[in-house]
């Protein structure tokens, strides 16, 4: 199917068109979905400045997202979201188109812990067949975090199992960004499944924006059919990384 | 035996296919089997155009010559990934040898065959017999194109075979006679549509891999990978047979889609001869491949039966979902096919009959049903889709009431016009009364990039069926009818369509609109649109100020990235 976009001067002639509306059976189309998830960290470490930063990059984001969405041609990114702590929540439980979210400020748990196994197995339910459309591209899933997982004796490991006992849940991208050099752990590597994908680690607040973005361009360019995924995690996280600004830090690991 | 072979790997925009397949087989308990129509079409993806990827799909038709009306058909998906950097080549040498061996296999089967021999034969030999000859195949080719020496390094360490870079589905449909043989391997899907509008998968459901991993030919245990049917179509009427590549189920709002297809095509099938379809599938493919759909390259093939019209008047409504079939003869793999000659004719596609009112236009809606959530398995006798089909018959019926969106244009309203229509459409400003309870939903769509979200609104109703809708800047266009019917906006082209909000009312009064080119000033001159009153089609139809060819001419796509 063409389309057509005619800009002029004024403005007044835009337009665009689009050819052979013909009738065909079926229910409509559309592009396929990708379902993104981010799992944030609510911890009651997360406190003051840094879930604040986080808060911030996370609605920067976005736009990143939607921007990949529109240039491409052939996904609609979905963004869900849940907030974990001691127990996790869904902060965004439906997804929503990426164009159309509006950031709702994560709000951190006075004294939680970081308990990181609910969340998994928390979506690992939500990727369950059936739950996801048959066409949808693999999800990909974003864990931000700045701890190490506080779970007990085997409850990371369960939730984890839980979440890639779903066919979803272990074809998707998994991706880490971990909030301070303390913050990086075997669990993040675990959770990410994939030595050519590194955890992403933000030194600090002001470098999370910066993480969130190289996650998100991750997100999209792995999320393209016909990706070669391992190519390109070298490419935009490793040290083969593009000459982009935010991948010449050393924080890129 | 003669053979009709024809071949659409087009590397290019949509391709179309028509054939008939001749036959009146008598004697031996054999039954007249009348012509098989085939309709195909095959569109590169809009990703594989973006990024200079050339189509990877193939479409192959054989039909014979014998009274038995044979008849063969397949397409393929090649792999995109980049290990299967010769699968255009794959799948081309696929349909070739499916519809070689298709050939074979109905010509060995031609008398009258008892059912348990087809099934023996089915089983025994038509997988083992494709992968042999689709493997002895890739072998000749890669003779005469041997690897350089970079794609063998590549090769090599990534331990992959010879076979691997030709990685390739084939979904292969055989009829002769009563029987109809299909095999599969890989993603991509065949649908077998009753005259009442029931359909079926006519191979099992495999358990595909999750992801972007599908089983190829290019696997070792292939065979293993093959899934077969064998249906008996004295016992099981079947009025058309799909046959598409995984394009156009990616592209599908509804899920499951099939249903809902099935029914959708039964009643095209009441209203539509097989050149009316002829020309429509190449268009479904090409929009499925677009960046509205899936995006990737899309093949579909349609096997319509001879009598396929008067079938589906037969069968009557397809309103409620009729109880389904028996569960179709399905057999494992396992033996060879026996060889036999091919021969040719193919036929011109004559000219397009007139459209009529009927099943509208779905539009795509943005999100579709709602991700995330659960779909309720739905059961039938004998067969069963994965997930809910009442979701899918809801989201159709929403569907059916809905208006879609699209384009915009600065001056289609110097194209009103007065004629009468059989349903009215009203706004608020009209003195036409307000009779509908179709009230077309929002409708999110995107274009060029640009999203575009058409809420009809509250003011305007129509009496009918309201089946397609087109959002410009002076105005909303209704198909209606099978008329068109322009609501002037407030403001005129000062409100833009590019918006993201449903256009605000109020809303002048209705004026029919007969249809007719537009010309929009633009950079370099006027772009020529012809909009087609009867399907509300806009085509880009070419530039300057001459009369714009019919509709139906080439779109351009000019607004798309350009890979230079």
């Amino acid at each position: 199917m063409a389309s057509h976009k005619e800009h002029d001067s004024n403005e007044e002639a835009v337009m665009t068109a689009e050819a052979s509306p013909s009738r065909m059976p079926g229910g409509g189309i559309s592009r396929r979905p990708l379902h993104f998830i981010v799992v944030a960290d609510c911890s009651g470490g997360m406190k003051g400045e840094k879930i604040q930063a986080l808060n911030f990059a996370i609605a920067d984001m976005m736009p990143h997202l939607a921007a990949w969405e529109r240039d491409q041609e052939q996904a609609q990114v979905f963004v869900r979201a849940v907030a974990f702590a001691t127990e996790p929540r869904w902060h965004i439980r439906e997804p929503v188109p990426v164009s159309e979210i509006r950031w709702k400020p994560l709000q951190p748990v006075t004294k939680g812990l970081t308990n990181m196994g609910p969340a998994f197995a928390m979506v690992g339910e939500a990727l369950a067949p059936g739950q996801l459309e048959r066409r949808a591209l693999r999800p990909a899933l974003l864990l931000i975090t700045d701890g190490m997982a506080t779970d007990p004796p085997g409850g990371f490991e369960a939730g984890l199992a839980a979440l890639m006992s779903q066919p979803a849940g272990r074809a998707a991208l998994r991706l880490s960004v971990a909030i301070g050099r303390d913050a990086q752990s075997d669990a993040l590597t675990q959770f990410i499944g994939d030595p050519g994908v590194p955890v992403l680690v933000a030194d600090n607040t002001e470098d999370i924006a910066d993480r969130l973005v190289a996650a998100s361009l991750a997100v999209s360019r792995m999320s393209e059919v016909g990706a070669d995924r391992g190519a390109l995690a070298r490419r935009l996280l490793g040290p083969e990384a593009a000459p982009r600004a935010i991948f010449e830090q050393e924080t890129i690991v | 035996m003669a053979d009709s072979r024809s071949q659409v790997p087009a590397p290019g925009s949509a391709e179309t296919m028509e054939a008939e397949t001749a036959g009146a087989v008598t004697g031996d308990g054999a039954r007249p089997a009348g012509r098989w129509h085939v309709s195909a079409g095959n569109a590169r993806g809009a990703v594989h155009r973006s990024v200079g990827r050339p189509n990877q799909d193939s479409v192959a038709h054989w039909a014979g010559t014998a009274p038995s009306g044979e008849t063969a058909i397949a397409v393929a998906d090649g792999h995109g990934h980049s290990r299967h950097f010769r699968s255009a080549t794959g799948s081309a040498l696929a349909v070739t040898v499916g519809c070689r061996v298709g050939s074979r296999l109905a010509a060995s089967l031609a008398g009258p065959a008892a059912s348990r021999r087809v099934e023996a034969a089915v089983r025994s030999e038509l997988p083992q017999t494709l992968v042999r000859e689709w493997r002895a195949a890739v072998a000749e080719h890669l003779t005469a194109h041997p690897y350089t020496a970079d794609e063998q390094a590549a090769l090599d360490s990534a331990g992959d075979g010879p076979e691997i870079p030709y990685g390739s589905t084939l979904l292969l449909a055989v009829t002769w006679s009563h029987w109809l043989a299909c095999a599969q391997i890989g993603d991509g899907d065949m649908l077998a549509v009753c005259p009442d509008g029931r359909s079926f998968a006519p191979v099992p459901g495999g358990v595909l891999p999750v992801g972007h991993r599908t089983t190829s030919l290019c696997q070792p245990d292939a065979l293993d990978a093959f899934r077969v049917g064998v249906r008996d179509l004295d016992e099981d009427e079947v009025l058309a047979l799909l046959l598409a590549t995984d394009g156009y189920g990616n592209s599908q709002v509804a899920d499951p889609w099939q249903p809902e297809v099935g029914r959708d095509l039964a009643r095209l099938a009441a209203e539509r001869d097989h050149h009316w379809f002829a020309r429509q599938v190449p268009r479904w493919a090409q929009r499925c491949a677009s960046a509205d759909g899936s995006g990737d390259d899309t093949t579909i093939a349609l096997l319509l039966h001879p009598d396929a019209m008067a079938m589906a008047a037969r069968a009557g409504g397809t309103e409620t979902p009729p109880p389904g079939p028996a569960e179709p003869a399905t057999v494992p793999p396992a033996g060879p096919v026996p060889p036999a000659g091919p021969v040719p004719p193919a036929q011109p596609a004559p000219p397009p009959p007139t459209a009529a009112p009927g099943a509208g236009v779905r539009r795509p809606s943005r999100g579709g049903a709602p991700p995330g959530r659960p779909s309720q398995a739905g059961t039938r006798p004998g067969w069963r889709w994965p997930h809910g089909w009442a979701t899918a018959i809801g989201i159709a019926a929403v569907a059916l009431t809905v208006a879609v969106v699209l384009s915009a244009t600065h001056l289609l309203a110097r194209h009103g016009g007065g004629q009468p229509a059989p349903t009215t459409v009203t706004s608020a400003a009209s003195p036409a009364p307000a009779t509908s309870s179709a009230r077309p939903v929002p409708v999110h769509g995107r274009r060029a990039g640009v999203t575009v979200i058409v809420a009809l609104p509250p003011e305007v109703t129509a009496s009918g069926p309201v089946t397609d809708a087109l959002q410009t800047s002076h105005g909303i266009f209704l198909l209606a009818g099978h008329r068109v019917w322009r609501v002037p906006l407030p403001g005129g082209p000062a409100q833009r369509v590019l918006s993201t909000r449903p256009l605000a009312g109020p809303f002048g009064p209705l004026q029919p609109w007969p249809g007719g080119s537009i010309a929009v000033p633009g950079k370099n001159g006027h772009v020529i649109y012809v909009i087609d009153p009867d399907t509300l089609t806009v085509c880009v139809a070419g530039a300057g100020p001459s009369p714009a060819p019919a509709c139906g001419a080439p779109p351009v796509n000019q607004n798309k990235k350009n890979p230079q």
